[in-house]
């Protein structure tokens, strides 16, 4: 636009000029002006021209570029194709690691101000743990007694059932402090937060509701604060509703008063709340830590019996919720940023051995007329062109990547599953697809077309030949890459074998074809005689589902932390001996459990539907506990006496099961006892169906039996049992995804810079080549020549690669099961992989050179 | 007789702006003129297909183009040669006094 204005301005300034001239002449002023715009023709259709050439100039030059750039890459596409995969790779996944940076550490937190607000631990100096929750006696000392917090608050998970219709649904919630929220510097959404007069012991139940309740359940009506809603069977108001994404310390969806019952206020062992607080002003983070300290060692010396080696840590709520998923996120970002720098230098490399090949033809069109700025600009146009579709399938990978990484992310990493790809990727991925281009294309082509390039038609002969200090760089960097891809595969082999190695254990049943929902009886059948046929019953109709093979219900489904329970224990006329803790787990089972698990039974018999409230209380041991307490005799007959859930009764031992792994795969389980569930109070119990089919097809038809039954029950969860026990290795399984996945594509960025620095070689030699060929030299002779070159290149990194991985691979030992750090198949392995893609690398070019006519070579040269 | 650049051989158009601007930056109207004056009235340059062509000249960066003062003082835009203008301006130059020399030989 301002071109036509300066245009128009330049036309009137010559339409001026000569109508002065012809007035020189004697023209009278009109007719020196008509006189001019005659002799200047139309000035539209000057301006139309300018406009043409202006704007189809560049538009012409680039479908040229296009246009040639994609026969020139035809011919090569072996170049191509490589080239577009490696950059798809390593743009794809360093855009969706640097996704799950953006998703997960740069969003703000919904907690204000983020640097005053910290959480509260409990250390114990005699196991060494450091990351207790802490305890409610504990707490409230701290609380009288600690100075450096402007407030604290407390929180306890609880379990709500909430009723809508005629359904009952188990609802993840928390018990809070008043200072709880406020101290996060939470602001409600809706309505207002807790008052002291809200804990009040004759206050009515009152609520808070999180964001995603009231959106998903309550269709995000603004008139349900102040509106009652029942919760365990009785009404509750709802005071308001909490801002999106309050999620510290858990997802819970509702929040009542946290009262303290008589026991949990003098209980200074169990660790099961949350403790956080804000900073005073002025106070550090330091000062507050030592104030914290001084309190907890106060209580050790008040309390020695639970407290002497309790201490205290304070962890900024930042560190405490994105700390995890900030130091994996650094890794990968590193590991990330290191692929695509190595990428962009291979790809840069051979893009330069591919131009060596090409300076000829370069030379050529610099000779007619090229400027060096339009060659540049071809090359340019190349390397776009491949770094465009490059992106294209780069945004199919990055999609990928996000999709499983946030789908297999272990439960601790924060935030992290919540990440997926959006606007923000795709900006990503374009400017590191920018990057990139600039990097791999355009220094290589201003390195080409720059100096000397006029020379190389007359000096190609001069120019050939191997330029020694920037070969011994690539074959540095070569060596280096391929030492860092054997690192990271031997730790991704190690940390497989170990994966293999510890799911390779028998578990001592069968997991497999198990589903199993999980509910809480006490409050819809508080009678235990009651309890106790309602199970029967509902066992017997699981049973006959289409599908099902047999049914039983325990309160310790297996690899669920939740169920877990252990009691002290004696044995009926047996003396204690000093020092000796008798302790064995719990669970209350119905009859058939065993069976439907497939544990075998050691000796004596199963529970019957004859053992009740009435007969003789009876239990079942695991032969790990008649082994450590009754040392080989038989236990069947004995008597102990322990409590589960309740007051500690006799029960005779009746039957000894084999010992099983339900914790995790590592390790059998310790001494275990089970009772019937008819005998024992218990009331959270999970019915497992061991199914003929896919399990997961009969969740719905099971919950169907319990409500059909009884429509006020809530059902916890209903799942598969390898799921459950999959998540036990869930973290195992995604650390060895990912340095699979690192190392592979270490391997494969590795190789093509072996591929690139052998095709290099073998442009500049190729006038050696053709005078051996002519001398006789045969082309296998000639392969060999470059593949030993390959090979040993590859021998240099895969010993490097195994140096470095003696000092680091120690580093997994503590992750490692059954694998020492340097197991020989392991090792064995990727040392192969290596060494076979390596070759590969180098045979390829190696073949391409061999394969020369000696005629055409020399005559090129 | 009066030659319009129309008759000119194509190509001839740029050779000659070059030539004219080898001596001192000129803004077209000059450019114009100087042809015209140098060739003694015989080439009369045609104004619309000018400026096309100083733009052409200029995007193949054998020519640069600023504003200035005219000789009477207005604001006008002088071109002037680059030194690829200058080079493109001698070989052009050696052609055409080769090519001028073989159709002479033929013509004698």
């Amino acid at each position: 636009v301002s071109w036509d204005r300066d245009l128009d301005e330049e036309i009137r300034f010559h339409l001026d000029m000569e109508a002065e001239k012809n007035r020189r002449n004697g023209m009278s002023d009109a007719e020196a002006r008509r006189a001019a715009a005659r002799a200047f023709g139309g000035i539209r259709r000057v301006h139309e021209q300018v406009r043409d050439l202006r704007r189809t100039r560049w538009i012409e030059d680039l479908l040229r570029d296009i246009s040639y750039g994609w026969r020139t890459l035809r011919q090569t596409p072996a170049y191509a194709l490589t080239t577009i995969l490696t950059m798809a790779l390593a743009v794809g996944v360093s855009s969706a690691i640097l996704t799950f940076v953006e998703g997960t550490l740069l969003r703000p937190l919904p907690y204000a101000p983020m640097d005053r607000i910290v959480t509260l631990w409990e250390t114990n100096l005699a196991s060494g743990e450091n990351h207790l929750e802490v305890s409610p006696a504990n707490y409230l000392d701290w609380k009288k007694s600690v100075t450096a917090f402007a407030s604290m608050g407390l929180l306890s998970p609880h379990g709500f059932d909430l009723r809508r219709g005629d359904r009952t649904f188990s609802i993840n919630s928390a018990r809070i402090s008043v200072e709880y929220l406020p101290a996060l510097g939470v602001k409600p959404l809706l309505g207002r937060l807790f008052e002291a007069s809200d804990y009040d012991p004759g206050a009515e139940p009152r609520v808070l509701l999180s964001h995603r309740i009231w959106r998903d359940v309550f269709d995000a009506r603004r008139t349900l604060v102040n509106e009652t809603i029942e919760l365990d069977g009785k009404p509750a108001l709802v005071l308001g509703i909490l801002p999106p994404g309050i999620e510290y310390p858990a997802k819970f969806d509702i929040w009542a008063p946290l009262r303290l019952y008589p026991g949990e206020a003098s209980d200074r062992s169990g660790n099961w709340m949350t403790a956080v607080a804000r900073l005073r002003d002025g106070v550090t983070l330091e000062q507050a830590a030592a104030d914290l300290d001084r309190a907890a060692q106060t209580l050790a010396r008040e309390y020695p019996a639970t407290n002497e080696k309790l201490r205290t840590r304070i962890v900024p709520l930042r560190e405490t919720i994105l700390g995890n998923a900030r130091r994996l996120l650094t890794a990968l970002g590193a590991a990330s940023a290191c692929l695509l720098l190595l990428a962009c230098a291979n790809i840069g490399a051979l893009t330069l051995a591919r131009g060596m090949a090409r300076r000829r033809e370069l030379a050529i069109r610099a000779a007619v007329g090229a400027g060096t700025a339009r060659l540049v600009r071809q090359l340019v146009t190349e390397a776009a062109m491949l770094n465009a579709i490059a992106a294209a399938l780069a945004f199919a990978i990055a999609f990928a990547v996000v999709r499983w990484m946030s789908a297999n992310t272990p439960a601790a990493l924060e935030r992290m599953n919540e990440v997926h790809t959006g606007p923000i990727t795709v900006a990503l991925l374009l400017l590191l697809t920018v990057i990139a281009t600039a990097l791999s294309g355009v220094l290589p082509a201003l390195r080409l077309a720059g100096k000397g390039l006029a020379r190389s038609l007359d000096a190609s002969r001069r120019d050939s030949g191997v330029n020694r200090s920037e070969m011994r760089l690539q074959a540095a960097l070569v060596t280096t890459q391929l030492a860092l891809a054997l690192l990271l595969l031997t730790g991704a082999s190690l940390l497989l074998r170990s994966l293999q190695k510890l799911t390779a254990n028998d578990l001592g049943f069968d997991p497999g074809n198990l589903a199993t929902i999980q509910m809480y009886l006490y409050d819809v059948h508080p009678d235990l005689d009651e309890r106790a046929q309602f199970v029967r019953t509902s066992l017997e109709a699981m049973r006959h589902l289409p599908g099902a093979v047999d049914a039983a219900a325990t309160s310790a489904i297996p690899f669920d932390p939740a169920m877990n329970s252990r009691d002290n224990f004696e044995i009926v006329g047996r003396p204690r001996r000093a020092g000796e803790s008798l302790m064995m787990e719990t669970a209350a089972i119905s009859p058939g459990y065993f069976r439907t698990m497939k544990i075998p039974l050691r000796a004596g018999r199963d529970f019957t539907d004859a053992d009740g409230r009435r007969t003789q209380r009876v239990a079942i041991i695991n032969d790990a506990a008649a082994r450590r307490f009754w040392h080989g005799q038989s236990p069947v007959g004995s008597r102990i006496r322990i409590g589960i859930m309740g007051r500690p009764y006799e029960w005779m031992i009746v039957g000894v099961v084999r010992t099983v792994r339900d914790e995790d795969y590592a390790a059998l389980s310790g001494p275990q006892v089970y009772v019937p569930l008819s005998q024992s109070g218990v009331g959270g119990v999970d019915f497992v169906v061991r199914t003929r089919t896919a399990p997961a097809t009969l969740l719905p038809a099971m919950q169907d039996v319990i409500w059909s039954a009884t429509p006020s029950q809530s059902i916890v969860a209903a799942r598969v049992v390898t799921d459950i026990i999959a998540r036990t290795v869930q973290t195992r399984r995604f650390a060895v995804m990912l340095m699979t996945g690192f190392g592979v594509a270490a391997l494969l960025v590795a190789s093509i810079g072996l591929f690139g620095l052998l095709t290099y070689i073998g442009t500049r030699r190729r006038a050696e080549v053709g005078i051996r060929l002519a001398l006789g030299a045969t082309p296998l002779s000639i392969e060999a020549l470059f593949v030993r070159r390959g090979l040993a290149l590859t021998a240099m990194g895969i010993l490097a690669g195994l140096l470095v991985s003696l000092a680091f691979t120690r580093v997994l030992d503590s992750f490692l099961y059954q694998t020492s750090s340097w197991d020989p198949p392991a090792i064995a392995a990727v040392v192969a992989a290596t060494g076979f893609v390596a070759l590969l690398a180098s045979w390829i070019p190696a073949r391409r050179i061999a394969a020369l006519e000696p005629s055409v070579v020399l005559r090129l040269e | 007789v009066a030659l319009d650049s129309t008759d000119i051989l194509q190509g001839t158009l740029d050779l000659l702006i070059l030539k004219t601007l080898s001596g001192a930056p000129q803004h077209g109207w000059g450019i114009a003129q100087r042809i015209q004056s140098l060739s003694g009235d015989v080439l009369q340059v045609n104004q619309g297909s000018l400026y096309p062509a100083l733009y052409r000249l200029e995007r193949q960066r054998l020519i640069r183009s600023g504003w200035g003062a005219s000789e009477n003082n207005r604001r006008a835009r002088f071109y002037s040669l680059t030194r690829s203008g200058r080079q493109q301006l001698e070989s052009e130059l050696d052609r055409w006094r080769r090519f001028a020399n073989a159709v002479d030989l033929v013509l004698a």
